[in-house]
């Protein structure tokens, strides 16, 4: 089917796009599905569901988020940010819907009932918020010249000014903030933070930067008891560390090799399919294996990089570094609570976790990124 | 969409070189990643290596399961406890001896394991197999003494519930991480999972099984949708005996449907009916009326305009002596014509300053739980008023119920109840009520006991007070007078009262016995009777 003589469009997609990243995330997406059926069997036993319970239902979100991945990959910039675009009006209008009618999960107001499925929409919102930005700062650059922050006129009241941006994204990161959605939060602000530092953010701003996340931080370990408590148990090793501990068991019952499909401290294990699912991953098929997954994960990141290096439009640049920030800065917050190596906080392992709108929302990202890396490589 | 690129070579294939702050900035962020991967892989493999030493996981195991107090009643009878237990593991692995694991597999779990089977798992390449989980005591000192490499037990603890069902609500039941999730498991965690002497209840398993056998009786004579039953000491606030039907199973809580879990007696409210007659008479007292009511006829409310906003009658079966009732006479026939005069006679907002002061419209927060907030009317007119005097138009739960009528009967102290087990006598109350008006109202209540309504519930040995109620349910916004609420509410001994008592059965049927009808006479009270008539050699003995 592929072959470089052929003259169709299929192969000219399939020979410029990024293959490398797309056979990684194809290979990730697999060890999610293999996973989704080992972890999520038990997982629903546990809740007392038929063992499928949770396959089926991650089945249609596959299937989308796999079409979307592809048809994603052919698009060319122009759809790539009318879609971004949608993507972030209809994140916006979510996140005011769950300020009107939340659909409360686990007490937490961050959900939208959507007919059948439960979206997070500052999940959705994801894939939106990092191509808008990467070109907003793109189109900056090339209006303002290399000074786009000490810069009177981008401060000014008109159309393509901080304004509008700040105008956009503050009253989401507000509505986000107020769910209360730590985590999320600070994911977004991080990625923001890499993204506008990649940008030439002046050196003098950075300390004040991690000065007001240390705020944030401070902030949120007084006044959020759920943040205090974390925070307090992981450094007293007391208290109510019941997931962690687990998660730890699992991974040390899996040992080097794995325990195989038989025995598991993860049918105790909460969110085996989604927080914790590299603890059951690792009891699985062991610490060996689990570490070739985060080769894997690297390995994507990577591909990221290079793709944002040998860039040739500065959107471009943006949008691939800054997804790199996004899947890094996720993996990262996800592997230190299931390693329990900082307080733990609720986030998916992106393409392997189960869950839905998080999994369809990477799978257009990446979609996208590997569209605008073809065609500023190719046109 | 789809177009080839043409001239790949035009601007050849890198062009972004302008940036190199930008590159290098990018390379800086990815180096902090490579940083934090490779502290997650050293990490993975550092507890990979530590959990190829299984005995140190096995220590781990028992240290990490919490411990718990247990939870006994007020003779000492056990209600939840801790019990070691083990599960037996395999890891053919690490097998030496062959034959004999084998061996005393079959020999511990012969059912489970025949020897052919036993030795097939022993030579299978499965790295590890539980074979049996909550092995039971002479399983698990098989295993221990054959002291075999690879066939090792897992300790675990459970918490177990000798009686079962019967203080499902009450008590509730423990999560995985060995943390209360419901009753007084969650409201006293942090005593039971930081002690190791037992928590004391108030409750009484005996009396909490003669509610528990008599109310299952009573729901399934009258086909009833739910049961409850509350037993308090007027004095101290202690809760005695406290039944919800339908229950669930504590220690298989999936057996069950999850509505089961809900503690009607805290989290349900209802309309009580003609028990809030108790209510409206402390208020006409209160007040200083003194004087009959015309009650033969249907009582009709006028609106502003002088035409009839509501008509306020009686039931079919009500027969009263007289054409004119007292105020006492009013309560002692449940009429309610009479209460709705008598409501309407009350200055204003008498009714909602005397609803605040005995609890009726705010969410109790008690020492087991907080009630369900009480729905109260929306306006408070004069229909409203007349309806509020028979317990129409008012939802409160149960508990709110029980703790207002023990305020009006035991000398006029509103007592906070408590689910642990007092040693000092009386405690100290709000008063609600004065002691003269409180008596006069036991004085009803004995009579309605022993003449009216209440008949079914007198017991020999004892002066018993009470007050039933029959609400007819809303539904649709239609009365629906097939489904009703019946309760009774009972004192003794009336004189001095020392238990107050609420039975309540949602939506029951009539039966042949009681010629077809629902009201509280025929199902309520006489459940209450049987109840009464069994626990009273328990109480006072």
């Amino acid at each position: 089917m592929f072959k470089r003589t052929e003259e169709s469009k299929l192969t000219s997609w399939y020979f410029e796009v990024d293959r490398r990243l797309l056979w990684a995330l194809m290979v990730l997406i697999f060890v999610g599905v293999l996973f989704m059926v080992s972890a999520g069997s038990v997982a629903a036993e546990r809740i007392g569901h038929p063992w499928h319970f949770f396959i089926l239902k991650a089945l249609p979100f596959y299937f989308i988020g796999l079409i979307t991945l592809f048809v994603a990959s052919m698009l060319n910039k122009k759809w790539v940010l009318g879609i971004s675009w949608l993507n972030v009006g209809v994140g916006l209008l979510l996140l005011l819907v769950t300020l009107v009618a939340p659909h409360v999960i686990k007490g937490s107001a961050r959900f939208v009932a959507l007919g059948p499925f439960n979206v997070m929409p500052s999940d959705i919102m994801k894939p939106g918020f990092i191509i808008i930005t990467a070109w907003f700062l793109a189109t900056m650059k090339e209006k303002y010249g290399k000074d786009i922050f000490f810069n009177k006129e981008a401060w000014q009241f008109k159309w393509l000014s901080w304004w509008t941006y700040l105008a956009v994204f503050v009253p989401a990161f507000l509505i986000i903030l107020r769910h209360p959605d730590f985590g999320t939060s600070i994911l977004y602000f991080a990625v923001l933070s890499g993204m506008i530092f990649m940008a030439g953010l002046p050196l003098v701003i950075v300390p004040v930067l991690i000065g007001f996340i240390g705020l944030v931080g401070m902030f949120a370990f007084f006044t959020m008891s759920h943040v205090h408590n974390r925070i307090i148990s992981w450094l007293s090793g007391t208290g109510d560390t019941y997931q962690v501990r687990q998660s730890i068991q699992s991974i040390q019952h899996g040992g080097l090799l794995g325990s195989g499909d038989d025995a598991f401290v993860k049918q105790s294990l909460p969110d085996a399919h989604t927080d914790f699912i590299f603890a059951a991953i690792a009891e699985d098929w062991g610490a060996i294996m689990a570490c070739a997954l985060l080769a894997l994960l690297l390995y994507v990141l990577k591909r990221l990089m290079t793709d944002a290096m040998n860039a040739r439009d500065p959107f471009v640049f943006y949008a691939a570094g800054g997804a790199a920030a996004l899947f890094g800065t996720q993996v990262c917050i996800n592997l230190m609570s299931t390693l329990h190596i900082f307080a733990p906080k609720g986030m998916t392992l992106p393409f392997i976790s189960y869950g839905g709108s998080s999994f369809v929302a990477f799978c257009l990202l990446f979609g996208m990124i590997l569209a605008i890396v073809r065609e500023d490589k190719w046109k | 969409m789809f177009e080839v690129g043409k001239d790949i070579f035009k601007r050849g294939f890198k062009g972004f070189v302008a940036d190199a702050t930008a590159r290098g900035r990018l390379r800086f962020i990815y180096s902090l990643f490579i940083i934090a991967f490779l502290i997650f892989t050293v990490r993975t493999l550092w507890l990979g290596i530590q959990g190829t030493d299984r005995s140190r996981l096995a220590g781990a195991d028992a240290e990490w399961t919490a411990k718990r107090a247990d939870i006994i009643d007020r003779n000492g009878d056990i209600l939840a406890k801790n019990i070691m237990s083990g599960h037996i593991t395999l890891r053919p692995q690490a097998v030496k001896d062959r034959d004999k694991v084998a061996a005393t597999i079959h020999q511990a779990l012969p059912y489970q394991y025949s020897l052919a089977d036993a030795l097939k798992l022993v030579n299978s390449s499965r790295k590890f197999v539980y074979l049996k989980k909550y092995a039971s005591d002479a399983q698990r000192n098989i295993i221990a003494q054959a002291k075999l490499q690879g066939l090792e037990i897992e300790p675990v603890q459970t918490r177990r519930y000798p009686k079962r069902r019967l203080f499902s609500h009450v008590i509730g039941f423990v999560g995985n991480d060995g943390h209360g999730l419901e009753g007084a498991e969650r409201v006293y965690d942090d005593y039971l999972s930081e002690n190791q002497d037992p928590l004391q209840l108030s409750l009484d398993a005996r009396i909490q099984s003669v509610f528990y056998e008599q109310l299952s009786f009573a729901m399934q004579k009258y086909q009833a949708k739910a049961a409850m039953g509350l037993l308090m000491n007027s004095r101290t606030g202690e809760m005695i005996a406290m039944v919800s039907l339908p229950d669930f199973d504590p220690e298989n809580i999936s057996l069950d449907p999850a509505a089961n879990r809900m503690f009607k007696p805290l989290r349900g409210v209802f309309e009580m009916g003609s028990i809030f007659k108790v209510f409206n008479t402390a208020m006409a007292m209160e007040n200083g009326i003194n004087k009959e009511y015309y009650i033969a006829e249907p009582f009709k409310i006028p609106d502003k305009f002088g035409r009839t906003a509501a008509k306020i009658g009686d039931v079919r079966s009500f027969k009263p002596p007289r054409p004119n009732l007292t105020v006492e006479e009013i309560m002692l026939h449940s009429c309610n014509a009479g209460s709705a005069q008598i409501a309407l006679d009350l200055p204003d907002g008498t009714q909602k300053e005397f609803f605040h002061r005995i609890h009726l419209d705010e969410s109790l927060k008690l020492e087991f739980g907080t009630t369900e907030r009480p729905l109260m009317p929306a306006k408070w007119g004069p229909v409203e008023k007349a309806t509020l005097s028979f317990g129409h138009g008012i939802s409160v739960t149960p508990m709110h119920l029980l703790l207002a009528v023990n305020s009006m009967t035991n000398g006029g102290i509103y007592i906070y109840p408590t689910l642990l087990k007092r040693n000092v006598g009386v405690v100290k109350g709000e008063r609600v009520l004065s002691d003269e008006i409180s008596a006069r109202l036991r004085a009803i209540m004995l009579r309605i006991a022993e003449e009216t309504s209440g008949k079914k519930a007198r017991i020999a040995g004892i002066q018993i007070g009470g007050k039933t109620a029959t609400a007819e349910k809303y539904v649709n916004g239609k009365v629906d007078h097939k489904r009703n609420l019946t309760a009774f509410a009972g004192i003794f001994p009336v004189a001095a009262p020392q238990y107050t008592i609420l039975v309540i059965l949602d939506e029951p049927k009539g039966t042949k016995d009681s010629f077809g009808l629902r009201t509280a006479a025929w199902n309520a009270v006489p459940t209450a009777g049987k109840i009464l008539d069994s626990i009273l050699p328990l109480l006072f003995e």
